[in-house]
Order: structure tokens, then C-alpha cells, then sequence
């Protein structure tokens, strides 16, 4: 290819990608949804999705209705483990999945992922009053059974003390950021783990991932903040 | 190393000089080696933190890193060069510090191609869609695809310049090492546009667009390794002089050193043999001298004469070695 082409091919397609429909879908999943209908696969997550016998609830169930609402289009939920998530939207027989995604999903090479919509930063912290140790490596740390408190905890070789529930900081305590500040205590400047919280689609369906993507950082991210407030 | 008694025993090769217009070129490479080193740095950096899940994408990112191989390696080889004038323990010079340079940059060319043919082949064959996101610079929401392009973009024009600039001296200078770079710079924007192409092409919903543009990037650069690489070793296994940019053309200063004895009016035949030392030429004549000349005893001053007067030929013509004979022993050599 002589050299002096190549930028004029660019420029030529660059121009034709300005009409506004750009990037768009290899399998026209946005168009298809605002058609029929937006498939969403749910797995089961604690407080982010519950299927409820075809009446789900939690706050990616939220996210989801708030999404299909801003661009008009009906929701299809389909109830499925992380597993099947996965395995649907390698053969664009999804739109959409959730069910406690987080950016580094051991599927993410087979899914596309979304720009975290929340991250949740886990922390650690004592009685007021007293002072946040540097780090906790070889220390006893409080953590709630079977959270992401614990894994973090054990990655930054702390000593886990597990309990069923957190009530009151008494000692070195881990959770996350939002749960500790509802307690009397003070909070580490530094993150023990961050949770980057995200939603899956299909891989490469990049007009479905802007519409998505704009959502979350416009209407989704003000409604927190509104929430909060 | 160096032993007692050495200094005596040996004689070295005497220490090349390059004409000064040449010395000049020499020095202009050297600048731009450096620049570019320091500019596929900052390449090699945009592109990381643009770098997304496309192919051709990734193919250039590991062009770029390893691109900087041979330029390194001109520099690495010079100071060797430098440091070690021909002597005792280095007779010959250090004149194939170039073709060891030559061998291992090309080489890196060909890893550079075959890698980046394997990696697209796989996302094609596996149909891997390229999953593009978005970024919010002042609310407005970018594609990511455009930062990618203008990173690409920087490992694009200035290589076309960088490239163009060297490839000239690497032809005066002979030095293969040089002219190896000059076209990784040249796989390097090639590479760039091609992964541009490809990206505008996910956009526009053709996921194949990418991986497709990759392998037919990649494929040239396998053909442009291999045929550098194979050159490299023909050096190596002192192939008779070449074409800086064609290994399958003799050199035509060959023929100038063949007429150049043959010519001379004591000699009534020769014979040579050449070899390439990096940039610079090697080699034996086997002269049978007219009767006459045998019988006075002018030879040896005649031999000194001539082995001063072919070095005037070309800055290329390094050291001959001459040596009279009664008759060749194999009369049908080629």
C-alpha cells in the first residue's frame, strides 16, 4: 500500500463515522432490544439481584429498570447462575447480565464488561479514639462469615476473627467503607481491596456497552449522589 | 588474555577510518538512534494506556516494544566498535559486532511478525469481538476507540519520518544494522495504520475488520524478518559481499577489485576472494606475476604499492591480503 493512502483512508472512514450511529453492534443487540425486548440474565447476589420468583429486586435489579426505561425498552428477566450468564452471552443469547459482577470476573474474558457503576472499597477501622494500624499483616481482625472482607483480610495476611454480624466496632474491624461508617469509628485512610462492581454484556457489542455506559455515568451516578443527599 | 611475547607474534588489522562526509553520517544515525529509543518509549506509553481489547491493538504494542531492539542494538554494537581498535586480542577489529547486530535485530523482526500473525490468527479463527468502552472527559462521553487512533497515530507519522530519514545514511554507511531498523520503523507505522483501520472498523460493527488488518500487517513483517534474518546468516557464513537491501545481488565493488589487480602491469593474473565484516570488506588476492617480475627482486614493493592503491578504490575495501603464486590450485573455481 503506497503510504500516501493510508491517511486519506483514514480520514474518509473517520468522516463516516460521524453520523452518530458510531460505534455500532457486530450483532445488532441494542437495536434488537429496543425492538423485542432487553434479555437480562439474573444471578442470585445478596443485596445487588434477587430473582424472586419473576418479581427481582436488588440495586442492579434498579440499575437494569432504570436502563431499560431511558431507552424505551421492555426487560425479559431470565433467571440463571453466573455460569450460565457467562455461557449465554458468548452466544449473544443475552443482552444484559448480572448478579454481583465485579472488573476482575474470572469470565471477563468471554463477556464485555461496563465501567464500574459503584466500587465498593473495604476498609478497616477501630473505636473512636483509638488509632487505624498502618497495616494488619499478622493482626486479629474482625470480619463478617463470608464476605469480601474476609478474602481481603487474608490477602493482607491479617488474622481472621469471624462473626456472624457487625453490630459495634469493639476492635480491629474490616468491611466495607459504607457499612463502617454507619458505626462509631474511626476509618482507614487506605482501601484493604476496592470492588469495582460492573454489569456483563456480550463481547464486542460496542453501541449496546455506550448506551449502557452513558447511562451509568450520567442517570445512575446522579441518583446515587440524589439519594445520598 | 594478552600474553608476553604477544607483541611480537601478532599483527593486527589496521584501525578502519571513515571518510569524514561519512563520519558525519555516522554521527546524524547516532542522533537518531537516540531519538528514536526516546520516542518509542512515549510511544510504547500511550499505547499501554489506550491499549483495549482489540488485536491489532495489542500487535502494535509488542511491535513498539520490541522495536526498540535495533535501534539499541546500533548503539550497543558502536560502542563496542569503539572502545575495541583492532589489536592483539581482537586482530580483525571488531567489525562484526555489526553482523552479531544485524542477526539478533532481524530476528527480533521476524519474533515481532510471527507473534502478532499468531495472536490475530487466534482472535479470528476464535471469532473474538473486540469490546471497546467509553471514557467521560467534562461529561462528555468518548469512545475509547478515538483515544486508541490517537495513540496510534503518534506511533504512526513520526516513524514514517524517523524511517525515511535513516534508510539513506544506512545505505551510505552499508551498515545492515541500520538499514534493519530503519524498516522495523517502517513495520512500526505500517503496523499503526493497519490497527486504525481495524479499530474504525469495530465501530462501524465489523469485529473481523481488526484482526483481519493485523494478520495482513503481520504477515509482511514475517516476510521482511525472515528474508533479514536469512541475510544476517549468510553474512555470517561470509557469503561473497552483497547489496545492502538485496542479498541476492553481488556487490558490485567485486568486479572493481578484481579489475583493479588485473589491471596492474606486473600482474598476469588473479584471483580473489571477499567477505563482508560488517560494513566494511575482507579478502585474499592470489596474483600470478608476469616472469619478469618474479626474477627482479621489485616484488615485494610492488605488493605494498598495490595493497595501499586497492584501499583507495572504496572506504569499503578494508584489508586484502596479497599473495603471489606460481598458479591457482583450482584453476575452475568459480
Amino acid at each position: 500500500m503506497r503510504i500516501a493512502k493510508i491517511p486519506i483512508l483514514i480520514l474518509c472512514l473517520t468522516i463516516s463515522a460521524c453520523n452518530g450511529n458510531y460505534p455500532r453492534d457486530p450483532e445488532n443487540s441494542l437495536e434488537k432490544a429496543k425492538r423485542k425486548s432487553l434479555r437480562v440474565g439474573i444471578a442470585e447476589s445478596k443485596e445487588l439481584s434477587n430473582y424472586n420468583n419473576g418479581n427481582p429486586s436488588g440495586i442492579e435489579v434498579e440499575l437494569i429498570k432504570g436502563y431499560a426505561q431511558s431507552i424505551n425498552a421492555e426487560i425479559e428477566w431470565i433467571a440463571a447462575s453466573q455460569q450460565e450468564i457467562g455461557y449465554l452471552l458468548k452466544e449473544f443469547q443475552l443482552d444484559i447480565g448480572i448478579g454481583g459482577f465485579t472488573k476482575t470476573t474470572p469470565w471477563k474474558k468471554h463477556v464485555g464488561l461496563t465501567r464500574p457503576y459503584s466500587t465498593e472499597k473495604i476498609k478497616v477501622a477501630v473505636p473512636k479514639g483509638e488509632v487505624v494500624p498502618e497495616e494488619i499483616e499478622d493482626k486479629q481482625v474482625v470480619v463478617k462469615k463470608g464476605s469480601s472482607a474476609l478474602a481481603a483480610v487474608k490477602k493482607k495476611k491479617g488474622i481472621p476473627v469471624l462473626v456472624n454480624s457487625l453490630t459495634k466496632i469493639t476492635q480491629l474491624t474490616a468491611a466495607p467503607e459504607e457499612e463502617l461508617k454507619k458505626m462509631e469509628a474511626t476509618i482507614s485512610e487506605y482501601d484493604l481491596i476496592k470492588v469495582d462492581h460492573v454489569v456483563v454484556i456480550p463481547k464486542g457489542e460496542n453501541a449496546l456497552l455506550k448506551s449502557l455506559e452513558n447511562y451509568i455515568h450520567s442517570e445512575w451516578k446522579n441518583r446515587e449522589i440524589k439519594k445520598s443527599l | 588474555m594478552e600474553k608476553q611475547g604477544d607483541k611480537e607474534k601478532f599483527i593486527a588489522t589496521e584501525a578502519h577510518e571513515l571518510p569524514d562526509n561519512l563520519k558525519k553520517k555516522l554521527a546524524k544515525a547516532k542522533k537518531l538512534e537516540w531519538l528514536t529509543i526516546y520516542y518509542l518509549i512515549t510511544v510504547v506509553i500511550a499505547i499501554y494506556f489506550a491499549l483495549g481489547s482489540s488485536q491489532a491493538m495489542k500487535a502494535a504494542f509488542i511491535e513498539d516494544l520490541l522495536s526498540i531492539v535495533p535501534s539499541v542494538l546500533f548503539l550497543v554494537a558502536h560502542h563496542w566498535y569503539n572502545k575495541r581498535p583492532p589489536g592483539n586480542e581482537y586482530p580483525y577489529g571488531l567489525h562484526k559486532v555489526f553482523t552479531a547486530a544485524f542477526l539478533l535485530g532481524s530476528f527480533a523482526l521476524l519474533a515481532i511478525g510471527l507473534f502478532a500473525l499468531y495472536d490475530s490468527s487466534m482472535a479470528f479463527f476464535k471469532k473474538e469481538h473486540p469490546t471497546i468502552g467509553n471514557i467521560y472527559i467534562f461529561g462528555y462521553s468518548i469512545w475509547m476507540g478515538w483515544i486508541m487512533i490517537l495513540a496510534l497515530l503518534w506511533s504512526f507519522i513520526p516513524a514514517v519520518f524517523l524511517g525515511r530519514a535513516k534508510l539513506p545514511l544506512a545505505q551510505k554507511l552499508h551498515n545492515k544494522i541500520l538499514i534493519t531498523d530503519a524498516n522495523t520503523q517502517k513495520a512500526d507505522w505500517q503496523t499503526a495504520g493497519a490497527a486504525i483501520i481495524g479499530i474504525i472498523g469495530i465501530g462501524f460493527g465489523l469485529w473481523w475488520a481488526d484482526s483481519i488488518a493485523a494478520i495482513i500487517i503481520s504477515l509482511s513483517i514475517v516476510k521482511d524478518g525472515f528474508k533479514r534474518t536469512k541475510g544476517s546468516m549468510t553474512d555470517i557464513l561470509e557469503q561473497i559481499p552483497t547489496e545492502i537491501d538485496n542479498d541476492d545481488k553481488k556487490h558490485p565493488l567485486d568486479y572493481e577489485i578484481y579489475s583493479f589487480f588485473k589491471n596492474l602491469d606486473w600482474v598476469k593474473d588473479v584471483r580473489i576472494r571477499l567477505r563482508e565484516n560488517g560494513a566494511v570488506f575482507f579478502g585474499e588476492a592470489f596474483i600470478i606475476p608476469k616472469e619478469k617480475i618474479s626474477q627482479s627482486g621489485e616484488m615485494v614493493s610492488l605488493i605494498e604499492q598495490a595493497y595501499k592503491d586497492v584501499k583507495k578504490l572504496d572506504w569499503k575495501v578494508h584489508d586484502i591480503t596479497i599473495q603471489p603464486v606460481k598458479a591457482f590450485s583450482q584453476e575452475d573455481s568459480k
